[in-house]
């Protein structure tokens, strides 16, 4: 084939720029990896792994793919308040019964659940400046199944300087609770009474039929921009509705009489429409890298909260960083959160006593360190430790629980070992 | 595992690290110490992988599997079939000079500045195993013939370089160089306007003189090296063979610059130049590219 | 309230988009680093969500997908 002088360097020049196209087709993967550690003291425990891998097809074409193991063991608070007798409970499936001593915080000990999860996303340009991501993720644990679906948007303005992005999520959960959902603000199930009756094994009395189901529709809407050379900010704006079973199927109100207490399955209103603003700044101070946030959260519950998120990393040297962390966490009582339930006031219709809607202030305070080892791989480790605080009981309690810590705090240890690599 | 060294100048960093046999430096025009060394960093990884995925030297890549396969169809990634792509549309424009089956010859040349220049009947018994065409290529398969094998020696220095390049691109906009013992290529232009000042070795004289160049875009690549060559009855033997002979390239520059939209395409213009020998700067001027040639 | 929010929200958009804020492509160096990305912890930031979806009463709003799990 007879290439004439001027055509050889034309062709060669296209050849090259079909492999200039392609070569960021070349297969390059990223995995991270991380193992977690989340500890109370005296309480559950959770160990947590991930995988993640993100492959880049080249034409800004990404692929990400994460699986999560959990597997949670422990004791878990039951609602119930403590009291200054012994308490006797049934565990959720119904066989088995756990005594709570005198003055302690009753806490069911037959916790176990082992979760798998997978999510992937996918994202890809529409145009020069515009971006969409489309994803999926399923889990399962024992009593709980999560299907969803998201998806967003996102363009660059003003020399990229700015980004504005929507997005939506979906998903479908389905709740199987051992020994089926409690019928709400029913009389836990006496194990003792029943005990004569061995046929009635799988005929639990105050159980709703069949598996119960929730469904939440999210959306969010984002604005990211550079302030300058060294700061970028981002603000998010999120509405969330929730709505179907959203009870704890393992948590009780006490019913609470001048000498004694009954038991009642919880009962939470089976729709939640939540709003969030979330603000990030990202600022670079001579190399360190201050993460700041602050997040307001309103909901129909009634429930109001603030979280302060502060990072700092300090870069040692090119190759390794310490960073600080402190988390405060502020939010109020859920209209329907009630310590406990007497005989003076009219049944509420809905009720719960699980400290995680009362009003609460928690403090997060860690350390992580991170390294680049030679082989261009990423090491960290972090240690943080979480508080409740302690929230002031009310004045004026019944006889059976005078005295007693109704809000005992919550201390517990994260320890997190992260691992990258690419390939 | 090389370390990244990292060395300040006065209009930021510059990042060296050794792959691919020889230096490699990364020019960053940015005060930003942090940003300099994970772009290195970045850097060495991308130039790692290319190197051991297309090194003739090792038993696990996909060179090996294709050398080593038989006579068998051979299925290659996306990535291998571009770069295959490429070399067989050199192939083409070049009429057979270029060509990745040549590798071969090496059994006979072994360019270590003695006198032993082989027999003409040992460098014709291997002319048989030599000759893209006789390779069947029909993406993504590739079969070779027994005792045939391809070196894309030729060209992963400067795809290394250009791939290494676009990765930059992709992460930051500020001004940045990739050069590879003088096979380089711009990634960005310098934030005050003036263009990167390179110093190439010219290895076409023995001192070694190093040449000052202002480039502000594109690759550049050189070939030619006073270190490999076979010296006989006065006669002076180049490492630049032509696989169409089997012989070396008489009256070729001593080294060839040439200045390109890209590394790759520098490289494989200086390497098609050299195989014209005597009528090398023509060549290059026919297809009116800046180039710069030594002679003796 | 709500559309005051919104509209808060739209005013800032605006704000933001109208006036020059920002960086010359060329002066993107700091803001390249990866320390600089807001995804740069992204699995530390999945764990925290986690264990903070299980302990409170208010998760997400940093972004959308993962999810899913019966721990509150």
């Amino acid at each position: 084939m007879a290439v004439t002088k001027n055509r050889l360097l034309t062709t060669l020049t296209s050849a090259c720029v079909a492999l200039g196209v392609s070569s960021s087709a070349a297969e390059v993967t990223e995995v991270d990896s991380a193992i977690l550690i989340y500890s109370e003291i005296d309480r559950v425990s959770l160990a947590e792994m991930a995988v993640s891998a993100k492959h880049d097809f080249g034409n800004e074409r990404i692929g990400s793919l994460k699986l999560v193991f959990d597997s949670l063991t422990g004791s878990s608070a039951n609602g119930a308040t403590s009291a200054n007798f012994a308490q006797t409970f049934t565990s959720p499936s119904g066989s088995e019964t756990y005594t709570t001593a005198p003055g302690e915080t009753p806490l069911d000990g037959s916790f176990k659940d082992t979760r798998g999860a997978i999510d992937a996303s996918y994202s890809f340009p529409l145009s020069r400046l515009t971006k969409a991501v489309v994803g999926s993720h399923f889990s399962a644990e024992i009593d709980y199944t999560s299907i969803g679906a998201n998806s967003s948007i996102s363009r660059d303005f003003n020399k990229r300087n700015t980004t504005l992005s929507l997005g939506v999520a979906f998903s479908h959960d389905i709740i199987n609770p051992q020994g089926g959902r409690p019928d709400p603000l029913t009389t836990m199930i006496d194990q003792q009474e029943d005990d004569d009756d061995k046929d009635d094994d799988n005929d639990i009395p105050n159980r709703l039929p069949g598996n119960g189901t929730k469904n939440a529709a999210d959306i969010i809407l984002s604005l990211t921009q550079v302030i300058d050379r060294n700061t970028i900010s981002r603000l998010n704006y999120s509405y969330g509705r929730v709505s179907g079973y959203q009870n704890d199927p393992y948590k009780f109100v006490s019913l609470v009489y001048p000498d004694s207490i009954n038991y009642l399955y919880e009962s939470r209103q089976d729709l939640r429409n939540k709003h969030a603003l979330f603000g990030e700044v990202k600022r670079n101070i001579s190399g360190d890298v201050l993460t700041a946030s602050y997040r307001f959260m309103k909901d129909d519950w009634g429930i109001k909260s603030h979280t302060i998120d502060m990072r700092y990393r300090w870069q040692k040297t090119e190759k390794s960083y310490f960073q600080p962390h402190v988390r405060w966490y502020n939010q109020s009582a859920a209209n329907h959160f009630i310590p406990y339930l007497t005989t003076d006031e009219p049944m509420p219709e809905y009720a719960s006593s699980d400290y995680r809607l009362s009003d609460m202030t928690a403090v997060t305070y860690g350390l992580k360190y991170g390294r680049t080892l030679s082989s261009g791989r990423q090491v960290s480790v972090r240690l943080e430790h979480y508080k409740k605080l302690k929230n002031k009981s009310p004045p004026d309690v019944p006889e059976v629980m005078s005295g007693l810590d109704l809000y005992p705090s919550v201390d517990a240890i994260i320890l997190q070992a992260s691992f990258s690599l690419g390939f | 595992m090389t370390e990244i060294k990292l060395e300040k100048k006065n209009d930021g960093w510059a990042g060296h690290f050794t792959a691919m046999a020889g230096p490699c430096d990364i020019l960053i025009n940015s005060e930003d110490k942090l940003l300099a060394h994970q772009l290195v960093s970045l850097a060495k990884k991308e130039t790692q992988r290319i190197e051991s995925k297309f090194s003739r030297y090792r038993t696990d890549n996909i060179i090996y599997k294709i050398n080593n396969a038989n006579a068998e169809p051979v299925e290659v990634d996306s990535e291998t079939a571009d770069l295959l792509n490429l070399s067989s549309t050199c192939h083409v424009i070049s009429n057979g000079r270029f060509d990745i089956t040549s590798g071969v010859l090496r059994k006979a040349w072994k360019f270590d500045c003695s006198e032993n220049v082989p027999s003409r009947k040992q460098v014709k018994l291997l002319l048989k195993y030599i000759g893209w065409e006789k390779v069947t290529w029909s993406p993504p398969l590739i079969t070779l013939p027994k005792g045939m094998e391809i070196d894309l020696g030729g060209i992963a220095k400067e795809y290394a370089v250009d791939r290494v390049s676009e990765m930059l691109l992709e992460k930051s906009n500020i001004g940045m160089l990739v050069n590879f013992g003088g096979d380089l290529r711009v990634v960005s232009k310098r934030k005050d306007g003036s263009p990167w000042r390179v110093g190439v070795e010219d290895p076409g004289t023995e001192k070694r003189a190093i040449r000052m160049l202002d480039i502000r875009s594109g690759g550049l690549a050189t070939s030619g090296d006073s270190r490999r060559y076979l010296l006989k009855n006065g006669i002076r033997y180049t490492h630049i063979l032509n696989p169409m002979t089997g012989w070396t390239v008489q009256n070729a520059p001593r080294s060839i610059t040439v200045c390109a939209g890209t590394c790759v395409e520098a490289g494989i213009l200086s390497t098609l130049a050299m195989l014209h020998g005597r009528k090398a700067e023509q060549f290059l001027d026919d297809q009116g590219v800046i180039n710069w040639c030594t002679r003796d | 309230m709500k559309k005051t929010k919104l509209f808060l929200l739209l005013l800032i958009i605006v704000l933001f988009s109208g006036c020059s804020l920002g960086v010359q492509p060329w002066e993107r160096d700091v803001l390249a680093r990866d320390a600089m990305m807001f995804d740069n912890e992204a699995l530390d930031i999945a764990f925290d969500g986690h264990i903070y979806f299980s302990k409170e009463a208010t998760s997400g709003g940093s972004g959308i997908g993962g999810g899913g799990c019966g721990c509150n």
